[in-house]
């Protein structure tokens, strides 16, 4: 009986440990749990906060862009044009020349430069940006690479149009703006081919140049600051799920291949 | 002398309860007649056994409602904002008084309700893991460590499920220590009322920290 007695305490001693420690067990889950919980959930707000970040650090870039792009445009065009009418006036009234041709001439480019105001001031609207598609966008941009004629560009667009989110549009024009001022200011390029396909899954953009190129591995030293704008391209496209590939070779142009996701 | 130790952890508790939820206007303050009831039952319960009562059932057969009743008030209130659980509340406190009043009126309140107090002790388990279930499911995190209702149901479930083999060997326990003195059972549930009423006195401190 006192073997049976000692067994039985025993057994009711562990038991009961054990059925302690099974809570205590319990309980350290769900603390490790809501620990890992809560970690997501900072990293979660931490990756909408740089996400925020950098959709309003590409808006200030569009907009920095597009106040220099004004800037030149009112300097080189709209400034020139109303010179030349200013002096083509000044000549009219010096010779006292009120001819319908002289006058035609000064009143065509007046209108020139009330069109080239026009396009200014809608580039310095920002709801007409919220309102482009890609391909007006791409248009645009196609229009002021290719007005000096020193760069072709072909772009190509097949698949149906589909309206991307108001972040990711601003994300990719941003990214494609990096691209034109890339081919512009490094790679020396003729000729830029552009092919945008609206696939099922998501839309894919192939931006290729002719130009110098590099190691897509080893950036140019002289590329100010080293690699930082290729660098903005990948963070940027990771943050609205996309992928993007950058392959060039010196002296074999430069490739980008961007795909993105339609939905969120 | 170790009885004791029972009224001392009780009433240590009673005061963390009496100093931090005292200004308390909503169901905390219930915790502070709560604890005197569970002193006086454990002090009664003491007496009579002390005064040549070979037992105390009657006594903690009389307080066995009380602790149903506050067990699933208190499970109910710190579960209800993570899920519905006031018809099972409800449904579970109509099963205990069945079981409650069948096994007294057998017994003639003279032998403690060992199966009904099992049968609850499970359901307490059980609604204790719920709650734990459904605040992981829940997307917010919350702050284990100064979370109040955490740590009141974590008090129950140490209690319950550390006292299911207890209850389950209760007469063979009650043998042994009539027999060789060896009072098993009262140690255990020293050990398990330290943790119940440790882990309240804690939620007391966690409850006032968030009111202040």
């Amino acid at each position: 009986m006192q073997v049976s007695a000692k067994n039985i305490i025993i057994l009711v001693v562990l038991i009961t440990a054990m059925f302690l420690i099974a809570a205590g067990f319990l309980l350290a889950y769900v603390a490790v749990y809501n620990k890992r919980k809560r970690r997501y959930s900072e990293e979660k707000q931490s990756m909408q906060y740089n996400f925020t970040q950098q959709l309003l650090q590409s808006r200030l870039e569009m907009q920095e862009n597009t106040f220099s792009m004004v800037s030149e445009e009112i300097h080189d065009n709209v400034g020139q044009i109303l010179s030349l009418a200013s002096i083509q006036l000044s000549m009219a009234i010096i010779k006292n020349d009120c001819s319908e041709i002289t006058l035609k001439g000064i009143k065509e480019n007046v209108d020139n430069a009330l069109n080239d105001l026009r396009n200014i001031a809608k580039n310095l609207n920002g709801n007409y940006l919220q309102q482009l598609s890609l391909s007006e966008f791409l248009n645009r941009a196609e229009d002021q690479i290719t007005r000096n004629g020193y760069i072709q560009c072909n772009k190509t667009i097949s698949g149906e149009e589909k309206e991307l989110s108001l972040q990711k549009k601003f994300i990719l024009f941003r990214i494609l703006q990096e691209c034109f001022q890339n081919v512009i200011k490094h790679a020396n390029a003729s000729s830029i081919k552009i092919e945008v396909k609206y696939d099922a899954d998501g839309l894919k953009l192939i931006f290729n140049d002719n130009g110098k190129g590099f190691h897509a591995d080893t950036l140019p030293p002289d590329s100010p600051p080293k690699g930082l704008g290729l660098q903005n391209m990948q963070s940027r496209v990771a943050l609205i799920n996309g992928v993007i590939i950058i392959n060039s070779l010196p002296n074999q142009g430069t490739t980008i291949l961007i795909s993105i996701p339609y939905e969120q | 002398m170790f009885l004791y130790a029972h009224i001392v952890i009780e009433c240590l508790c009673l005061i963390f309860a009496f100093l931090y939820l005292r200004k308390t206007k909503d169901w905390w303050v219930l915790f502070i007649p709560y604890m005197i009831c569970v002193i006086i039952t454990e002090t009664t319960a003491l007496y009579v056994m002390q005064h040549g009562s070979p037992d105390n059932y009657q006594v903690h057969n009389f307080y066995l409602p009380i602790y149903f009743s506050f067990s699933l008030l208190a499970l109910y209130k710190t579960c209800a904002p993570l899920f519905h659980v006031k018809k099972w509340i409800g449904f579970l406190a109509f099963v205990i008084l069945v079981c409650y009043l069948t096994e007294s009126l057998q017994s003639g309140f003279k032998r403690l309700s060992i199966d009904t107090f099992s049968f609850a002790n499970a359901c307490f388990v059980v609604l204790c893991c719920s709650y734990y279930y459904h605040l992981l499911k829940q997307d917010s995190f919350i702050e284990i460590k100064k979370h109040a209702p955490f740590w009141v149901v974590t008090g129950i479930l140490f209690f319950c499920f550390g006292s299911t083999v207890s209850y389950l060997f209760f007469d063979t326990l009650v043998q042994i220590n009539i027999k060789y003195g060896l009072p098993v059972r009262q140690v255990i549930f020293i050990v398990l009322n330290f943790i119940l009423y440790s882990c309240w006195s804690y939620a007391f401190l966690c409850r006032y920290r968030q009111k202040t």
